[in-house]
Order: C-alpha cells, then sequence, then structure tokens
C-alpha cells in the first residue's frame, strides 16, 4: 500500500501501518508493512498553528463564555 | 470575521460524524461524553491574570464508574471536564488576533483535524446555535458534587460517533510521539 504525500498523522494511524514514527525535522517516518522492512516512506506532517496570538485569543473567548464565580 | 462566516468556515467540510453526533442524556449515568452547562470548575483567566473559579459548559471525561457515588472505590470524587467554547465568541476573538483570512483558514483546518489541542463540535440548539470548540489544554477537574449540583443542566449526550470523535482526538492530543529523545530511547527515529 503506497503513501500518497500529504496525508496526516492520523491518517497514517488508520491506514493499518506497522510503524509510525516521528523524526526530529518534522517528517514522519512509516513502515508500510512488516513484509517490506526495509521500505519506508517519508512525509511530512501538517503545520499546526502554534502563534501565541491564536492562544491568547482563545483563552480570551473561554473567559467570554464563562461567569466567574470567585478569583483566587 | 464574524460569526456566521466563522461557521460557514468551520462546517464547509464537516465529517459524517457531525450529523450524528450527539443524542438526549436519557437515563445514562454522569461520566464519559455527558454535556453539562453551569457547571464550575477552575481555570486560569487570562484577562485577570489570575486563577479563579467559573461556571460554564463542560463535557465530562471521566468514566461514569470513576465517578458513581454507589461503586466502594477511592478517588471517585473528582471528574475531568473540558470546557466548551461557542463558536462565536472563538471567532471573533481569533480573528481581532490574526485577521479574518487567517483565522477562517484556521477554523477549517480545526475541522479538518490538523489542529491537535482544539476540536469543533457541532451545533446544539440554544446552548450552542453554532457549535463550540474543545481547547484540550484547558482540560481541568472539578468536584463531583459541583456536576449534580441544582443549577447544573443536562445539555446532550455525545453518541457512538461523537464518543470516538473524542476519544481519538485525545489520543492525537496527548500521545503525539515526542520531539526530543527520552532517557533510555533506543537509536534511530523516535517512535511512538
Amino acid at each position: 500500500m503506497l503513501m500518497t504525500t500529504g496525508m496526516t498523522y492520523a491518517g497514517a494511524l488508520a491506514a493499518s501501518v506497522a510503524t509510525v514514527g516521528a523524526n526530529p525535522d518534522g517528517t514522519v517516518t512509516v513502515l508500510l508493512s512488516d513484509r517490506l522492512p526495509s521500505l519506508y516512506v517519508r512525509f511530512t506532517a501538517p503545520s499546526q498553528d502554534v502563534s501565541q496570538p491564536v492562544d491568547r485569543a482563545i483563552r480570551a473567548a473561554h473567559r467570554r463564555s464563562v461567569t466567574v464565580v470567585k478569583l483566587i | 470575521m464574524d460569526a456566521n462566516a466563522g461557521f460557514a468556515s468551520a462546517t464547509a467540510n464537516s465529517p459524517p460524524s457531525h450529523s450524528r453526533f450527539y443524542g438526549p442524556p436519557g437515563d445514562a449515568a454522569i461520566g464519559a461524553g455527558y454535556l453539562l452547562n453551569n457547571v464550575e470548575y477552575p481555570t486560569f483567566l487570562s484577562t485577570e491574570n489570575s486563577f479563579g473559579v467559573v461556571r460554564g459548559l463542560v463535557l465530562v471525561l471521566t468514566h461514569e464508574c470513576d465517578l458513581d457515588q454507589e461503586n466502594e472505590r477511592l478517588f471517585n470524587e473528582s471528574a475531568l471536564v473540558c470546557p466548551v467554547i461557542p463558536l462565536d465568541a472563538f471567532v471573533e476573538e481569533v480573528s481581532a488576533a490574526v485577521g479574518d483570512e487567517q483565522a477562517a483558514g484556521f477554523v477549517a483546518n480545526v475541522t479538518a483535524r490538523y489542529v491537535n489541542r482544539l476540536v469543533y463540535i457541532p451545533t446544539i440548539a440554544d446552548v450552542l446555535p453554532l457549535g463550540g470548540y474543545l481547547y484540550l489544554n484547558l482540560i481541568t477537574n472539578t468536584e463531583y458534587s459541583r456536576l449534580i449540583a441544582e443549577d447544573v443542566s443536562p445539555v446532550a449526550m455525545l453518541s457512538v460517533d461523537g464518543l470516538l470523535e473524542i476519544d481519538l482526538s485525545l489520543e492525537r492530543h496527548l500521545r503525539r510521539p515526542k520531539a526530543d529523545r527520552v532517557p533510555l530511547q533506543p537509536q534511530g527515529p523516535a517512535t511512538h
């Protein structure tokens, strides 16, 4: 079974691969099958937003959606 | 980007599970998959730069057997919950932070499961008219007594599909391969 580029990490897990491993450079190494132990496919995990402004915005949204009972 | 535009971006490519995500709680015991409104829980309030106690909509994560007060077991008084953030507040704040175009892309990426720490959950009439978000890094605990308080209202129960979606989201978020090598790790690529 061949992996297409752009497959998500979750997609790889769902594809019943034998081993999935993250590499330090952000790519992922996938062992397709125990029957082909020498065959690896490398693909890049989709980028994720890690910006601080987004996380602060999400926390602000959470704050808007709750009623404060008390502060510590 | 207003809430309706955000809703359009969030639902443009909804997975099939979103059409059958919830059901009425019925007689289900309070436990994993239960959505409750007006629950008290502790959290950090960024606008006040302080921890506090708030009241709001949550998804219960702890299994009902670990909460059942009839079960004779230790450590059954605390429950893990994840706050639910309504889409309108989420979209307005994210748009203000990064602009409408990037916010629209971000919202779409969350629905597409590209952002491990967030999960979009679909609409619930009146309570979540445009759906909402689980920010998994806000998972916290509360006391069982706060889940059954008089002013707490049951909202919905995750269906089989909804539970699977949340289970997989927690798996993706909490069990990602380490970026760094860990002690006693064999040589070669980092493995999960």
